[in-house]
């Protein structure tokens, strides 16, 4: 009886979880004139709305987008994991006066609602030349991805042996080619899901690439958003439903081969051993 | 973690939106129209900071 109650609890969440992804498969495959079709299973099915999606004749640029956003999420997962992987050994490995000030900024910095810098940045932007530059967009995807970046790296720095970086420091090793030759190897996993990880929150970001893109530079989700059809006063609903596809499916297989080091990455410090 | 480690993160995070309202505070006193809200949220803040950093070193 426990068991089906989990089962049943496991089956809600799942249904739950998955009903907007699968509703937007099924509607991404359905003929463009049925598209407020409410029956929960694909029918009319075509490939016409990823035609719709992938072409350019309507002003649209899906896959410059798509281009776009692997540039930003990867110069911004890169510049993230270099700064966040010093600010994480320091704050697991060296005991400094102030230390856990240093972890309430960066958790304080975490909390910023992004919003608020919205106008800001943008009048900041302006001013220097960069609206419609990536840079505009990698900058500030840096701050707000870094705060994870750090919590994330600090508990698996804090997980390893003391003892291996201390028999290099014996061995002759500076406490920077210890680091450098011995506990960043052991902690090539860990980087590995916190890039994951970086590079999720940064192609997912939207609120501020909506105001500091160009046409030339605006990420998927904003290309997503901005999307047109053949009739300007109508949203090609069909179309947003199949790009929506192509995006999140690189991501879920992503997610679904490296769900267990994505797991341990985010328990990792969890629990004392 | 200790309590004072604990305090340590909440001074931390205190501060970081204390420093967030003197910016605003400041930036509107320079604009020239300058909003009686970052203002009063930064002595909101200050005094929670204040009352925090003396719990540390007591």
């Amino acid at each position: 009886m426990k068991t089906a109650r989990i089962y049943l609890g496991v089956v809600i969440i799942l249904v739950w979880g998955l009903a907007p992804f699968y509703w937007m498969a099924v509607t991404a495959f359905r003929d463009p004139r049925y598209t407020f079709d409410t029956t929960p299973w694909p029918t009319h099915v075509t490939t016409e709305n990823f035609s719709n999606a992938l072409s350019t004749s309507n002003g649209n640029n899906f896959l410059r987008a798509v281009a776009n956003s692997l540039i930003i999420g990867g110069v911004t997962t890169f510049i993230a994991l270099v700064i966040g992987i010093f600010c994480a050994y320091a704050l697991s490995r060296i005991d400094f006066r102030f230390k856990y000030i240093v972890v309430g900024i960066v958790l304080g910095a975490s909390m910023f609602p992004v919003v608020a810098l919205v106008t800001p940045l943008f009048q900041f932007f302006t001013n220097i030349g960069w609206i419609g530059s990536y840079q505009a967009m990698i900058i500030p995807n840096i701050s707000f991805v870094l705060p994870l970046t750090i919590y994330t790296l600090t508990a698996f720095f804090a997980e390893l042996p003391w003892e291996l970086e201390e028999a290099a420091r014996i061995d002759g090793a500076g406490r920077f080619q210890a680091f450098r030759l011995v506990m960043l190897p052991l902690a090539a996993p860990a980087l590995f899901t916190t890039a994951i990880l970086a590079f999720i929150a940064a192609v997912n970001e939207y609120l501020l690439a909506s105001q500091l893109s160009s046409d030339k530079t605006e990420p998927v989700t904003v290309a997503i958003a901005r999307f047109s059809g053949n009739d300007p006063h109508v949203v090609p609903y069909a179309a947003i439903m199949a790009a929506g596809t192509i995006v999140a499916i690189p991501l879920v297989v992503m997610v679904l081969i490296f769900q267990r080091r994505i797991i341990s990455g985010l328990t990792a410090g969890g629990v004392k051993s | 973690m200790t309590a004072q480690d604990h305090l340590q993160i909440l001074a931390g995070i205190l501060g970081f939106f204390a420093l967030m309202a003197f910016i605003a505070a400041v930036a509107g006193i320079l604009g020239g129209d300058p909003p009686v809200w970052p203002s009063v949220l930064l002595l909101g803040l200050l005094a929670a900071l204040t009352y925090v950093v003396r719990k540390i070193r007591a």
